[in-house]
């Protein structure tokens, strides 16, 4: 009798454990569906482990929840008994368990022998014939819901098929232009969130003038996360500061691999001539570690500590302090080498950048093609001032020495790429930027719209982020750089 | 407390009677197994059905295989309370005083056949009420056990309604069981012709007394039933309440009246005895599944959406099963 009992216990387990594991692929499908649902509404990436978290515990609670509810008790396991035709025979059992009478012993042996007539394998499943159907459709939601797009509610202003192809070039480009390996992972890491966050502004703009101001507020975050990334400068310029450590601070600061090596060679040879130099080379380290404000983590920073403190616990008078004086200077040099490709990596990849996003900010305000036109103008007259144009952030440095001529040229107001002459004070259609020569001349005090238009109107939503700037202020602004923009 | 033996003396009873009774009845065997259930459980037994189906032989056949004293009544219009109950009449005593004596009517008797009991005035069924619910007979403020045991078998056709009296719901409620008679098959009319050609006469012979009778009661009342059995069979008498709370839609839709409490005391004792006929030692679910039909059949009232859409009792009762189930 009991052995029926346990193959009918083990049968109706795993029903149980089937259920349970139904219950909690559907709630889990619920789970993560409605994460995503709440994710796609307030256009915000859904993050994998938040949903792994919340579909799994989920899950996990509607499993131990189903397993809990219809655990198969001994009285369960006489109903399911019962229900293969045996006639309320084995729940009336238990209830005469301990019932002494004959008619209590005649119904147990009733029972017994009826019990031994069914078999647990016999027991069909029983399960809501819905819940497979219902659990595979939560699932499949939850997994539709994470395919779509997170921004798929966002506010979409639709500047055109041609902006958007812009946008999507753009992106991509700076994508590939930016995100390189040998940046390091922590900051290509906070580059791509720059990037999304850009993607997301872009798209959701409303104006291309907006477009610009946040390429250009991206372009600034970029480049100070790219600056903080370069440390050779400060580093070496403090190394210099100290006689011991002046070629080396020379070497860093040019980035010269070769010339690094001989730094540290010298270095070694000094230290090895006079034993005394190597605490005094370890504490100068130090001392222009410390002078300079540059992360603990950085690759350069750190090779330097590193040295430092293998020289500080090196003694002269070990057997084998040359040898380990030479270890330690050789992998901090390979150390310094490898953190100054990283960071002559992060120059170039910041030029690039500023190069992209600069081209990207004149094309979302409408200069390119009047850039183009120019450029083909002065190609055909043996002029080069375009080529300042186009290079607008190196544009006073660049071309100062081109200036003159192009000044004296361009006492009058240059043609605009539909060839008419603009005042460049007047707002309306056609190309909002006049250039003069003028322009360019950096004692003028005047400087072309093109090069701070989308740096003021970026700072003007700031602003207006802050809440410093009131609703009549506002109006007029808004009218204002919306004229300026045509 | 019941021992094996009374259990076995009741299985070997049961399937005696049966077969005497089978003797004289072809065919009706679910009739016959019912109105044995109603003895045993000590209830009356309403038969409906056309006449000549063998409700009265039926009748007959019990009451010789019971060895019980046996009484008709044709129940006519004509019919007065004092033809059944009995009256008191006056007579002569040993000293040559009148005295008023009672003369005890058909009614006692243990088996009491009523035939056509809705052709008699309802003054003359309801002379029945206090004997098939006490077993006593009140005549002159004068009451009167009847013997024990003591049942009331009665039939009734349900066709020719021209000069019958339904019989009123107080009186209907005081059967245990309507069972409908229905008419045999080809093969049983065969069976039954062949049968009755010798002889009209009732072949059966008495296989059980009085005594054992209500043994045998005594025994089936000491069937367990479970708790959630018998609150099954209690929510089935309450569902057919259409005023009560959690009526199903069926009952709020069709049924007028709903069964009496008891409804559901037949519905148990019935069961207790059907579970050891069938051999089991416990009510189960489909003992009340199948006594519900002849137990409620006649005890709820159907409304008039119910004849409109023709809808019989058992077909409002298995509907309430349906839904007391899910």
């Amino acid at each position: 009798m009991k052995q029926k009992f346990r193959a009918f216990r083990w049968r109706m387990l795993l029903e149980n454990v089937f259920l349970g594991s139904l219950a909690g692929l559907t709630a889990g499908g619920i789970g993560v569906f409605v994460l995503a649902l709440i994710d796609r509404i307030l256009v915000r990436r859904t993050e994998a482990t938040l949903a792994w978290l919340i579909g799994g515990g989920l899950g996990a609670l509607a499993f131990i929840l189903i397993f809990a509810i219809f655990f198969p008790t001994k009285g369960r396991i006489a109903r399911r008994m019962d229900e293969m035709g045996l006639q309320e025979r084995v729940r009336t059992m238990l209830a005469l368990e301990k019932d002494p009478s004959p008619l209590a012993e005649l119904q147990r042996q009733d029972a017994g022998k009826a019990i031994l007539s069914v078999k647990a394998r016999e027991m069909k499943l029983r399960m809501p014939k819905r819940a497979p159907l219902i659990c595979a459709v939560c699932l499949a939601l939850a997994l539709v819901m994470l395919l779509v797009p997170y921004d798929v509610f966002a506010y979409r202003p639709d500047l055109g098929e041609e902006n958007r192809a812009f946008l999507e070039e753009l992106m991509a480009e700076l994508r590939e232009e930016l995100l390189k390996e040998e940046l390091g992972e922590e900051l290509l890491e906070e580059l791509e969130e720059i990037l999304d966050q850009l993607e997301e502004d872009l798209k959701s703009s409303e104006s291309q003038l907006e477009q610009a101001a946040k390429i250009e507020e991206a372009k600034k975050k970029i480049e100070k996360k790219l600056e903080e990334a370069l440390t050779k400068d400060p580093i070496g310029e403090a190394l210099q500061h100290y006689e011991l450590t002046k070629p080396l601070g020379e070497a860093i600061v040019e980035a010269d691999e070769e010339k690094v090596r001989s730094a540290m060679e010298e270095l070694e040879e000094a230290v090895l001539e006079n034993t005394s130099l190597l605490e005094e080379l370890a504490t100068t380290i130090d001392l222009a570690l410390g002078e300079v404000e540059v992360p603990e983590e950085d690759a350069l920073r750190t090779a330097l500590a590193g040295l430092a403190l293998d020289l500080h616990e090196n003694n002269p008078d070990n057997p084998d302090f040359e040898e380990k004086l030479n270890e330690d200077m050789e992998k901090a040099t390979v150390s310094m080498i490898v953190a100054l490709r990283q960071q002559m990596k992060t120059e170039e990849v910041k030029k690039k950048t500023k190069k992209k996003m600069d081209e990207a900010k004149k094309e979302a305000l409408g200069q390119k093609g009047k850039q183009e036109e120019e450029e083909t103008a002065t190609a055909e007259g043996g002029k080069e001032e375009s080529e300042t144009q186009t290079g607008e952030g190196e544009a006073p440095k660049e071309t100062g020495e081109e200036k003159k001529p192009a000044k004296e040229e361009g006492k009058k107001p240059t043609q605009g790429g539909n060839g008419e002459s603009k005042d460049p004070n007047a707002g309306g259609s056609g190309t909002p930027f006049e250039m003069t020569e003028e322009i360019y001349d950096p004692y003028s005090g005047t400087v072309p719209y093109g090069k701070v238009f989308a740096l003021y109107y970026a700072e003007y939503l700031a602003a207006q982020e802050r809440g410093e700037v009131t609703d009549e202020m506002r109006a007029v602004l808004d009218r204002y750089f919306s004229q300026l923009n045509g | 407390m019941v021992t094996e033996k009374e259990i076995q003396f009741f299985a070997e009873k049961i399937r005696r009677i049966l077969e005497e009774i089978g003797k004289d009845m072809i065919g009706q065997k679910e009739v016959v197994e019912d109105t044995l259930i109603a003895v045993i459980a000590g209830g009356n037994v309403l038969l409906e059905g056309v006449p000549g189906v063998g409700k009265t032989r039926l009748v007959r056949s019990m009451g010789k295989a019971l060895s019980l004293p046996f009484s008709r009544i044709q129940f006519t219009p004509d019919l007065m309370p004092a033809d059944v109950t009995g009256t008191n009449v006056i007579e002569k005593n040993a000293n040559g005083e009148n005295v008023l004596k009672f003369q005890p009517g058909p009614i006692f008797a243990s088996i009491v056949l009523a035939d056509e009991i809705n052709r008699a005035t309802p003054k003359t069924q309801s002379a029945l009420l206090e004997a098939m619910q006490e077993h006593r007979v009140t005549v002159a403020g004068q009451s009167y056990a009847l013997e024990e045991p003591f049942f009331v078998l009665a039939t009734q056709n349900p066709i020719e309604q021209d000069g019958t009296y339904p019989l009123p719901e107080a009186q209907l409620d005081r059967f245990l069981f309507l069972l409908e008679v229905g008419f045999p098959s080809l093969d049983e009319l065969v069976d039954i012709v062949n049968l009755t050609q010798d002889t009209m006469e009732e072949r059966a012979e008495s296989v059980v007394t009085g005594e054992e009778i209500l043994a045998m009661r005594a025994t089936a009342k000491e069937i367990p039933v479970l708790d959630e059995v018998l609150r099954y069979a209690m929510r089935l008498v309450t569902a057919t309440h259409p005023d009560l709370e959690g009526a199903p839609e069926v009952t709020k839709k069709y049924i007028r009246l709903g069964a009496s409490p008891r409804a559901g005391q037949a519905l148990i004792s019935a069961a207790k005895v059907r579970a050891l006929m069938e051999g089991r030692f416990n009510v189960s679910y489909e003992d009340i599944d199948t006594l519900a039909y002849p137990v409620l059949r006649h005890r709820i009232k159907p409304g008039f959406a119910a004849i409109t859409e023709k809808k019989t009792p058992d077909m409002l009762i298995r509907e309430i099963i349906a839904s007391v189930k899910k």
